[in-house]
This record gives structure tokens, C-alpha cells and sequence, in this order.
């Protein structure tokens, strides 16, 4: 495969390198526009209540101060979200410690800081509910009036979402092998180091709004409904993001920055404390989960059988949550089954989609069912999984989507089995790798099926090639850390044949690029990937066209040397500005059809195409007995990434994700008190991995590429995270023999499996 | 249903009024004694700007003072309140003249940016339970120097402690010297710290020192527990006890490690860990660090 | 008042006694290249060298910057010119999306002027104060060590 391709599968440098690194790159926060006025927002102090009286008299007096927001004069707009509830900008309905009562604007944020503290309002306690079964009974304290806490569809009935196959009963009742547990997963914030900001600027014309933001356009729509604009006139710029990791999604902040600014015709700013980015900003949604895997006494899969209460919070919904059955059933071969989710909201801070939505939890828990199977089946935990994965040309059950990707298990397994040394330190079940006085090690691994195609048909992109030689590339994709402005920007080079130099990304502009869905669901490089692949073709086309047609000769006899500028017609050389005037543009947006059909099941649509590869970890632990101590010796992670546009960035992604789910898997946990307050809302008390604490981790890319789509590029930002806690779990108990069923597994939580204390 | 009012007015920011650069200690202490509670000393900074205390109206940065400095003679060690956690955990004179503890405590405490300008006299004046450098130094017996206007003290640094950031230095002292006796020979010390991840507040630590007369019998012990044991430091006398003045092996240590862990007053709510679980670290990190610090006394 | 040289060029301001030097030099000097991100000196985003040596800006008064010499992200390079350890930290890959690049790379030239020539565990141990959430701190140790080992030791 080497040297099949000049640009595509080598390690270019980024093309954002210089900028990141010499501290150029302005984020949302680091626009400085004249005049700018800075804008606060005061939380409530309660986990639910109600504004009887705000009283902003005192607060507007105070020298500096610009305007002073409440429920009741900002717009009356509740709008749909993919994510959330429509909630208005600010309500007087208020749902967590912290929740938005007003917002100051005043000549600094000093200022605003100080008017805040003058404005008087009188609450409603309401009851409170924070825990998501008791929030999902019907005489629970209600959120939202009008439906009860369960957001699942269809929509506010109060009952959960379902989606069951075969006689998954039936199956259980004769099925040789039970194994059922109850899981807990905590929250975690996404913690991006940059706290979201925004940015916004009415002249009287146009809105222009800087937001750190994954999904520019989403915002953008958000704006122009809510502020009634002509959609010409509302930018949303979004060009560096200092990491999302899902966290970053349709926020009302740009509607308030937006608001403000147009109400005072003065450039506004409203950026997060990283305190408010915890408490105001996102978190994963906790879960409890009470499994079952039913088994054939080989070890093959019967049922399954999962029902998971979602803690999504004040506004998440289903999305936040649960919603992906559909690629659930594709992981592993259940030919029976049933899920259940209840997405409740309660008193507590927003739950919302983070890296890997609700898999790195189901693998938590999936993974140790598979490996309690293959215990009692007597199989090792390579073979349980081998022979229960779909492979190509299988059709999934239920759905009966055809597994349209090659599963490259063999390899990704081999690899990891042969970078780990697995066969030679795997000892039997309950064996540990060894023992050195109270320290014990043990290894565990874990499988994930990964996905690629969330809302794969909303990615566009435009190349235009110029008279002067030089080219450009239009994405609405957006780069938030994942280097896509990189990897696309290669892919339109290979394409046009032409070095990276010779080409200039336009991005991050909703005014200047055509539509994209945003960062997330690991769609990158195979929605936008596949846009820009074929926009770059359909610019050669018309290029073609008009060579031709100018030389009047065949296309046949055309050829293209955009290197140097060059097109060679009917044996004759000519410059590109000897040919045309202005630059050919070649579109692309994706369409539904590219990617097969919808197929429906109980509510839940499915591509009839699945696309994903294979994906396995294997961790080496050593747990200390005294302490409860879990030290990752090695920790390796083989991905099935179809082809590695830039392995460099792809294994930036794996090492990233590998990390993140370590601390999921060991320190990671959103602590809250009795009364809904956020107890560790800063990096002192909610700690995630540093230089010291990143164990070795091995990275190994491996290559099966899926037919056509940009090289047979297939996704891998979520599929690094999602196995981690599955893997280190299965490690722990191999070394010493007692299964955790709650992460992040402290020292305490080991010790207290050890009967220590 | 019932009903509550906010009137956020009473709730402060951090805006003082005044900030001072004393060149003296003179001059620093009769600002305390002017300013008393209105007043804050910052030094690094770094306790003061997280803290951002609201009743702070003048500041009275310390930072000129003639006060970093470490000194090792026969007499024991002088160390200057203004001393930088990177000073402590790179100086030579601290490796040589046996105080090798405080240069691992003090390894431990924050990041490298924090150890650039965090004094170990903040730290001490903070009175965190958290606090690393502070086992270690009543580990070596250490005393503060404390000024006011009118006069100056030197009393054992365990005793300065009251509880959780309370201290006997009154509104009008300067902390300004730690000292510490000369190291005996034969001395091995240990210093472990256990937190959630390698940069953390110490959930528990433990500073051990051990110190062999003849015969390999132990002549002098002092193990100190800090962390999230109690609201101050908690130095086992009864565990140092059982140990000195015998040839000590297994079971005495894991003697000493119980009691040194029953000692403990943990809170009872922290999502640090349970009394429980702190309780049980404490004995372990004790027994670690004893037989750590032993080996060390041997090989001297 | 306080007068202080950023990057080599003197600065003169007033400033108030609770503004820290991180909200100087981002609001009032425009140099945005250090990053405000938890403001309590735990990420270190903030990093900026005082007289040659990490500090975290948000921790610091203004005032207390009377008289020193501060270097930010703004000032490793002169002229346009990317330093020895720029180019490894791009040819390494060692950075994602960037927020937290700054504050690393002002570590990472104090731990170079302090030990030309770290160890694997000193690197570590040095930079432990700059958080990264993205995931780049192998290929940052990796592009330390791999500068030291090509130049001998020179930053």
C-alpha cells in the first residue's frame, strides 16, 4: 500500500501548526473588538425553584453597567434542540444549583460581576429530585410542566424508550448460561481546557458571532430563529475550539452574546470560569444499568437483555442519553434481546452526548457479561469474542443491516494479542499474571465495532481551483482538536494532485462554507472526508469540460498538472490562467442515497449499510492489595481505521481516547452534595490524567478499508475510548478475582471489593 | 412550598483596596498590626488568588524581604520563610545536611509553576491539612520563628497548628524562619504521599524518621501522618513509643502502623475517601514508610 | 503603577491591586497567546516565564510583576523564526488542539534552560503542571528528548 498514494496515509505536518504553536490562533475568547462590553451570569442557589419577583432596580444603577437580562425581558423563544429540551434563553423555572437567573453586561466583567450581586429575587423552593429512578416515577417533582421527567420518544408520555427482538424470555429461560449484574457509571465533565466563550458583534447589519462551538451551523440557526434574523445575515466563526469532546453543542450562550449585542450595538463577551464550564456546561450523563447476557454452553450468545436509567439532567434528552439502539445491536451477535432506557431529567446540570455517548458505559458493563460467560463456558476471553462478532456480508439482528465494512478481527486481535504478549501472561480465569507480595497483576481486554456514519449524509464541501494556480477548500466541518482541517485538506490534494502548500482551507465561517452537521459521532473523515473527495473529482470534471471544450480537442486527450499550474490539451502545454478566467468550482453535498437506506425498527432508524471496524484493547494492570492502588503497566490499543489519512493525527486520536477512558476507568466522577451542588467543579478536586500519571500505551493502526468512501477512511475519535473501562475492568478482576461493578474504580471502591474495609 | 430570598449584595469579591511591598520586616509587621483581619500576606500567591478572600482589603506582598535563604551549619538548619518549594526540593545544602525529607515533601507538593513561587512559609501559615512539607518538618523536630511588633517567639511547629487553616499566629505576626537540630547520624527518613492521581492533594501522607543508636537499637522515631486525617497534622507519640529504644523488625512495625492509624480523626464526609479508607492507608503508609526509613538508617 | 518588560519590551500601566498579570497581559497588552482556561493554576494554560521560570499567570498579581521580566508563547520566537523546540513539537505532532500548547512550550524552554539534558522521568515530572485534555503528552516527551538528543543537549 505504501507509496500508492503522494499525500493521503503519510504524516503530514498540520496545517495549523504554526498558528497553534506560536499562540496565534485566536480562540472564542481571545477576540478583541472596540467597544466591547463583557457580560456575567448569576446562578441560582437552588436545585429547583421558581422566580417569584426579580428585582434588577439596584443592579442597573451601578456606573458601567449596560443591561441586566431576567426571564422576562429577553426573547420568548423555545426552541427544538437535538439534545435538549427547548428551554427559553433564560426562564424563571429554574432547574440546578446554578442555573441561569440574569445576566449582567457592563463596560467590564468586573463591573457586571458587582451589578450582579445587587439584584434582589425572591424564590419558590421547589422540591427537588436528583436521583434518576426516583425522578422517573410519576409522582416525582416535575422539571417541565408539561410532560413528566422521562424525555424518551414519543415524547413525554412517561415511558421509557424500548426496542426488543426475538423472545428474548423465552431465550433466557433456556439459555445454559445466565450472568446478570448491575452497573453504575458516573458522570464526567468533558473538560476541554478551554471554558466555552463567546463573542458577538451586531453593526446594524449583520451579526457576527465567535463561539467555541462544535456545530457552528446548528448555532447559527439557533440565533436566527431566536433573534428573527434573515439567516444572511448571522455568522458564526468558529475556526479554533479548544476541544469539545461533544460537551460544545447547541448552548443559548451565543443567543444571549447575540441579543445583547444587538440591544446595545455594542460588541459583546461572555466567556466561562472553568467553574461555570463545569456547572453551566455539560456533563456525561451517569447511568445505572442492570444487565443480563444469556449464553448457549459454548459460549455462543442467546439474549440479551439491558435496562439502563440515564441521569441526563435539567435539559438533556434521549439524545443525550440513550439513543443509539440501533448501533448497540450491531457490537456483538444477540439474536434476542430487548433494551430499555430511561432518559430522566433531574435537579442537576445538564447531561449531553460525551465522547463515545453511552458505549464506554455499555462496554463497561458489556464486556464483563462476556467475560463471565466465557468463564463459565471454560473459553478464554479472545475466542468469546471472536466467534461473536458480525463479520462483512452479515446482516445484523434485528435490523438486518448488512455489515457493508470488512471486521478486521483477526488482525486487530492478532496485533494486540502479539504487541501485549497476552497468550504469555494469561493464566486461566481467576489467575492473575503474577504476584510480587500484595501487588497483583492481571490483564483483561475488550472489543468494540465501531461506527463512522452519524448523520453522514450532512457534510458538504466545495473546492475551487484558481487561475493563479493555487486551489482552496470550502468544509463546514468544523476542527476542534481533531486536525480534520488537516486531513481533509490532504484528501483534497491527493485528489486534485497537488502538494499541500497549493491549497488554502476556508473554514470555520457559516457565511463562507457550505453546510456541515459539526464534530462529533467519529464522522469526520467519512462524511466529510467523502464531500471533499468528491468535490475535488467533480472540480476536475468541469475542468475537464472547459479544457476541452477551449481546445477544443476530446477530454480524452486532456491531463492535468495542477502542481505546477499546468494542463497539458492535445499534446499542448498551457498555463491554467490561459485557459480560464475565473475558478472552476466542483461541489459536493452528500446525499442520503451514497449511504444506502433508512431502515426502521421500532422507532429507531439504521443505514441498510453498517460501517465500522474492529477495535481491541488489552490492558496490564497492577492493583495494590494494601492501598487499592490500579497501575496501568501497559496498556495497548489496536484500531481498524480503514485507512489512516494522516497516522500521525489517527494515533493522536487513540492515545487521546485511550487516556480519557482511563480516567473514566479510574478517577474520573462528578460529585454532587445532598442539596444538587456541585462539589469538585474545578481540576483540584475533579482530576484528570497529567504527563505523570499516561501510562506506556501502545497505538497500532490497522488497515481494512471499507469500499469507495474517501479511501476507505472509517471513523476512530469515540471508538479509543469506548473500550477502556471494559478492558480495565476485566483486567482488575484478573488480578484479584472480584468483579467491580462501579467505575471510576478508586482505591476505595477496590478496597471495599477486598473486603479491606 | 416555601419561599427564600437572595440578596447577593452581602455576598463579597475580591477587591482590595490597597497593596503594599514592605521592604522591612518591620515595615511588614506594623502593616499587620495597622490592617489586622482587613489584611492578607501574599507571597507566591498561589493560596491567596484561589482563595480570593472577600474580606481582604489590603495586600501586603511580603515578597522583598530578606527572608529565602537556606542555611546548614553544625547547629542545624535556617530556612527563611520566603524559601521556594524549588528551592527546597533542588538544594544541595538540604541533600548533604541530611533534611533529604524536606526536599521529597516538598517534591510532592503542586506542579512545578506552583513550587516557583509557593514559600514554605505560606504553606505553613495556610495550616492545610493537606500540607506535605509540614509532616516532614515536625519530623525533624522543627520550630518557627515568629515576629510581631513588639516581640518574637520560636515555638515547635506542631504546636502551631489549631485546625483546618487556624493556626496561633495572630493577626499582627509574620511568620519568618523554620529551624531545625542538626540531623544525628544514622538517620533514615521516608516520605510517602497518596493521592488520586500523581498530582493531587494529598488524600494521606507520611513522614517518618528514624534514627539508630548502637546496637541497630532505634534512638529516636517520629512519625507524622498529614492528609485528610484530621484537621491538622497528627504526630503518634504512642506509636514512636512502642519503637523506641528496640531492635525493631516486622511486628513492631506493624504494631507502631496500627496505632499510629488509630490516631486518626478523618471527617466524616469527603469525596477524598471515607474515615474508613484513611484509616486504613495511614497503617499502611506508616509500615511503608517505617521500613523504608530504616533501611535508609542502616545504610548511613 | 508597575513597570515590567514583556517580551523584551518595556511596559508601564496602572493597575489595580486584584488584577492578576494573566488579565494584563491578555486585556490589557493583547498578547492572547497565553490562555485563560481554569484560572486556578491547575491547568497551566496560563504559563509564562518570570525572570526564566514557569509561573502561572493566573496566580500572580500584576503588581507583584513590578520589575521582572516576563516571556510569553508571544516572545519565544524573533523574527518569525520557530525555535529548536517549536519544530520538534510540530514534527512530533504533539498537539491537538492547541489550547494548552502555549502554556506547555513555556515549561518545556524552562525545563530545557534549567536541564538541557532531562530524563524521560524529569521531563514528566516538570511538565506535570500542564494539563492536556486532547492527549499529547508521549509525543511532547518524545519531541523534548528528541531535541535534546539531536543537539546535544542545546534548546
Amino acid at each position: 500500500m505504501a507509496g500508492q498514494f503522494r499525500v493521503v496515509g503519510k504524516s503530514v505536518p498540520s496545517i495549523d501548526a504554526t498558528e497553534k504553536i506560536t499562540g496565534t490562533a485566536k480562540f472564542a475568547g481571545d477576540i478583541q473588538l472596540p467597544g466591547m462590553l463583557y457580560a456575567k451570569i448569576l446562578g441560582c442557589p437552588y436545585p429547583h425553584a421558581r422566580i417569584r419577583n426579580i428585582n434588577t432596580s439596584e443592579a442597573i444603577k451601578v456606573s458601567g453597567v449596560h443591561e441586566i437580562l431576567t426571564y422576562d425581558n429577553c426573547p420568548q423563544k423555545r426552541l427544538p434542540r437535538t439534545e435538549f429540551r427547548p428551554i427559553l434563553m433564560l426562564e424563571d423555572h429554574l432547574r440546578f444549583v446554578g442555573d441561569k437567573v440574569a445576566v449582567a453586561l457592563a463596560e467590564t466583567e468586573e463591573i457586571a460581576e458587582e451589578a450582579l450581586r445587587k439584584v434582589k429575587v425572591e424564590f419558590e423552593i421547589l422540591p427537588p429530585v436528583f436521583d434518576a429512578f426516583e425522578a422517573s416515577k410519576p409522582e416525582a417533582p416535575r422539571l417541565y410542566d408539561e410532560s413528566a421527567n422521562i424525555s424518551d420518544p414519543p415524547y413525554w408520555q412517561g415511558k421509557p424508550a424500548t426496542f426488543e427482538w426475538g423472545d428474548w424470555e423465552k431465550a433466557f429461560r433456556k439459555a445454559d448460561i445466565v450472568v446478570e449484574h448491575t452497573f453504575k457509571t458516573p458522570s464526567t465533565f468533558h473538560a476541554a481546557l478551554e471554558p466555552r466563550a463567546v463573542t458577538a458583534n451586531w453593526d446594524g447589519k449583520e451579526l457576527v458571532v465567535w463561539a467555541s462551538s462544535q456545530a457552528m451551523f446548528l448555532d447559527r440557526d439557533l440565533l436566527v430563529k431566536t433573534l428573527d434574523l434573515p439567516v444572511e445575515k448571522v455568522k458564526v466563526k468558529s475556526r479554533y475550539v479548544g476541544g469539545g469532546f461533544g460537551g460544545k453543542f447547541e448552548d443559548v450562550l451565543p443567543s444571549i452574546a447575540g441579543f445583547l449585542s444587538m440591544k446595545t450595538g455594542r460588541p459583546v463577551r461572555l466567556v466561562y470560569t472553568m467553574e461555570e464550564e463545569f456547572i453551566l456546561g455539560r456533563r456525561r450523563p451517569s447511568q445505572v444499568t442492570r444487565a443480563k447476557l444469556g449464553a448457549a454452553k459454548d459460549g455462543t450468545f442467546i439474549a440479551i437483555d439491558y435496562e439502563s436509567y440515564f441521569n441526563v439532567g435539567a435539559e438533556g434528552n434521549n439524545v443525550a442519553g440513550s439513543s443509539w439502539f440501533d448501533t448497540q445491536v450491531e457490537e456483538y451477535r444477540f439474536p434476542n434481546g430487548r433494551f430499555v432506557a430511561y432518559d430522566v431529567n433531574t435537579n442537576l446540570s445538564t447531561g449531553a452526548s460525551q465522547r463515545g455517548v453511552h458505549f464506554p458505559p455499555w462496554h463497561f458493563a458489556v464486556e464483563q457479561l462476556i467475560d463471565d460467560v466465557a468463564e463459565k463456558a471454560g473459553i478464554d476471553p479472545i475466542r468469546i469474542r471472536t466467534m461473536n462478532v458480525y463479520r462483512k456480508g452479515e446482516k445484523t439482528i434485528p435490523i438486518g443491516a448488512v455489515i457493508a465494512s470488512p471486521i478486521a478481527i483477526e488482525e486487530t486481535v492478532g496485533k494486540a494479542v502479539s504487541a501485549s504478549g497476552f497468550w504469555g501472561k494469561w493464566k486461566g480465569w481467576r489467575t492473575p499474571v503474577r504476584v510480587n507480595g500484595s501487588k497483583r497483576v492481571g490483564i483483561g481486554v475488550a472489543y468494540v465495532k465501531g461506527w463512522t456514519d452519524y448523520m453522514a449524509h450532512d457534510s458538504s464541501a466545495t473546492v475551487k481551483i484558481r487561475p493563479d494556480g493555487m486551489c482552496e477548500l470550502l468544509v463546514g466541518h468544523q476542527d476542534v482538536g481533531t486536525e480534520s482541517s488537516t486531513t481533509l485538506t490532504q484528501i483534497a490534494a491527493e485528489e486534485l494532485g497537488i502538494s499541500m502548500e497549493k491549497i488554502r482551507l476556508i473554514s470555520g465561517d457559516t457565511s463562507l462554507v457550505p453546510h456541515d452537521a459539526g464534530a462529533a459521532g467519529s464522522r469526520t473523515l467519512f462524511s466529510c472526508g467523502r464531500a471533499v473527495m468528491n468535490a475535488a473529482r467533480d472540480g476536475k470534471k468541469k475542468l475537464m469540460h472547459v479544457v476541452a471544450y477551449k481546445m477544443n480537442c476530446s477530454e480524452r486527450d486532456v491531463a492535468f498538472h495542477l502542481e505546477n499550474g499546468k494542463v497539458n490539451a492535445k499534446g499542448k502545454e498551457l498555463h491554467i490562467s490561459q485557459i480560464i478566467n475565473e475558478p472552476i468550482i466542483g461541489t459536493h453535498i452528500n446525499n442520503m442515497e451514497e449511504f444506502g437506506e433508512l431502515l426502521e425498527y421500532q422507532g429507531h432508524s439504521s443505514w441498510s449499510y453498517v460501517r465500522g471496524g474492529a477495535h481491541f484493547h488489552i490492558a496490564e494492570v497492577e492493583v495494590d492489595t494494601e492501598t487499592g492502588e490500579v497501575r496501568v503497566l501497559k496498556y495497548v490499543a489496536v484500531h481498524d481505521v480503514g485507512k489512516a489519512i494522516n497516522p500521525a493525527i489517527v494515533r493522536n486520536q487513540i492515545y487521546g481516547g485511550v487516556l480519557q477512558g482511563l480516567g473514566y476507568s479510574l478517577v474520573e466522577e462528578v460529585i454532587w452534595n445532598q442539596g444538587g451542588r456541585c462539589l469538585n467543579p474545578n481540576f483540584t478536586d475533579y482530576k484528570i490524567f497529567s504527563f505523570e500519571d499516561a501510562p506506556e500505551i501502545e497505538t497500532i493502526i490497522v488497515e481494512s478499508a471499507n469500499d469507495g468512501d474517501p479511501y476507505g477512511a472509517k471513523g476512530i475519535g469515540e471508538m479509543s475510548l469506548n473500550p477502556v473501562a471494559g478492558a480495565m475492568a476485566n483486567a482488575v478482576y484478573n488480578a484479584i478475582g472480584v468483579r467491580m461493578y462501579e467505575i471510576p474504580m478508586t482505591p476505595e471502591r477496590i478496597m471495599k471489593a477486598l473486603g479491606k474495609i | 412550598m416555601n419561599n427564600a430570598e437572595i440578596d447577593s449584595s452581602g455576598l463579597g469579591l475580591f477587591r482590595p483596596k490597597e497593596y503594599f511591598r514592605p521592604a522591612t520586616i518591620f515595615e511588614a509587621v506594623s502593616l499587620l498590626a495597622k490592617y489586622k483581619a482587613k489584611s492578607r500576606i501574599i507571597a507566591g500567591g498561589t493560596d491567596v488568588l484561589v482563595m480570593k478572600p472577600t474580606e481582604c482589603e489590603y495586600l501586603i506582598d511580603i515578597t522583598r524581604l530578606p527572608l529565602d535563604y537556606i542555611e546548614t551549619d553544625k547547629n542545624g538548619l535556617r530556612m527563611g520563610a520566603l524559601t521556594t518549594f524549588r528551592s527546597i526540593e533542588s538544594s544541595e545544602a538540604l541533600e548533604n545536611g541530611g533534611y533529604k525529607l524536606l526536599k521529597e515533601a516538598a517534591h510532592k507538593m503542586g506542579s512545578t509553576p506552583i513550587r516557583n513561587v509557593a514559600t514554605v512559609g505560606g504553606n505553613i501559615s495556610n495550616a492545610l491539612p493537606s500540607t506535605e512539607i509540614c509532616p516532614a518538618l515536625v519530623a525533624h523536630d522543627s520550630k518557627v520563628k515568629i515576629v510581631g511588633l513588639s516581640r518574637e517567639k520560636v515555638i515547635l511547629l506542631e504546636e502551631f497548628f489549631i485546625g483546618v487553616r487556624k493556626t496561633v499566629l495572630r493577626s499582627d505576626e509574620l511568620l519568618t524562619e523554620i529551624q531545625a537540630p542538626k540531623t544525628p547520624p544514622f538517620t533514615g527518613t521516608s516520605f510517602i504521599k497518596i493521592g488520586r492521581t500523581a498530582e493531587d492533594i494529598s488524600m494521606v501522607n507520611a513522614a517518618v524518621r528514624v534514627t539508630l543508636g548502637n546496637d541497630r537499637v532505634c534512638k529516636e522515631v517520629r512519625i507524622v501522618l498529614g492528609g485528610g486525617v484530621g484537621p491538622t497534622l497528627i504526630r503518634s507519640k504512642r506509636a514512636e513509643s512502642l519503637l523506641e529504644g528496640e531492635r525493631v523488625g516486622e511486628d513492631l512495625i506493624q504494631k507502631a502502623a496500627v496505632e499510629a492509624s488509630e490516631g486518626c480523626c478523618p471527617r466524616s464526609v469527603s469525596f477524598r475517601g471515607s474515615p474508613l479508607y484513611k484509616i486504613e492507608i495511614s497503617k499502611i503508609l506508616v509500615k511503608r514508610a517505617l521500613k523504608q526509613a530504616l533501611e535508609r538508617a542502616y545504610t548511613r | 503603577m508597575i513597570r515590567l518588560s514583556v517580551n523584551g519590551r518595556i511596559q508601564e500601566l496602572t493597575v489595580k491591586p486584584h488584577w492578576t498579570l494573566l488579565h494584563v497581559l491578555r486585556d490589557k497588552l493583547g498578547l492572547t497567546g497565553t490562555k485563560l482556561g481554569c484560572g486556578t493554576g491547575e491547568c497551566g494554560t496560563c504559563t509564562v516565564l518570570i525572570n526564566g521560570k514557569a509561573v502561572h499567570s493566573c496566580l500572580m498579581l500584576a503588581a507583584q510583576a513590578d520589575g521582572k521580566e516576563i516571556t510569553t508563547i508571544e516572545g519565544l520566537t524573533t523574527d518569525g523564526k520557530l525555535t529548536a523546540l517549536q519544530k520538534s513539537i510540530i514534527e512530533h505532532h504533539a498537539f491537538q488542539c492547541g489550547f494548552c500548547t502555549p502554556g506547555i512550550l513555556m515549561t518545556a524552554k524552562a525545563l530545557l534552560d534549567d536541564n538541557p539534558n532531562p530524563t524521560e522521568e524529569e521531563i514528566k515530572s516538570y511538565l506535570n503542571g500542564n494539563l492536556c485534555r486532547c492527549g499529547t503528552y508521549k509525543y511532547v516527551i518524545d519531541a523534548i528528548k528528541d531535541l535534546t538528543k539531536r543537539s546535544g543537549g542545546c534548546k
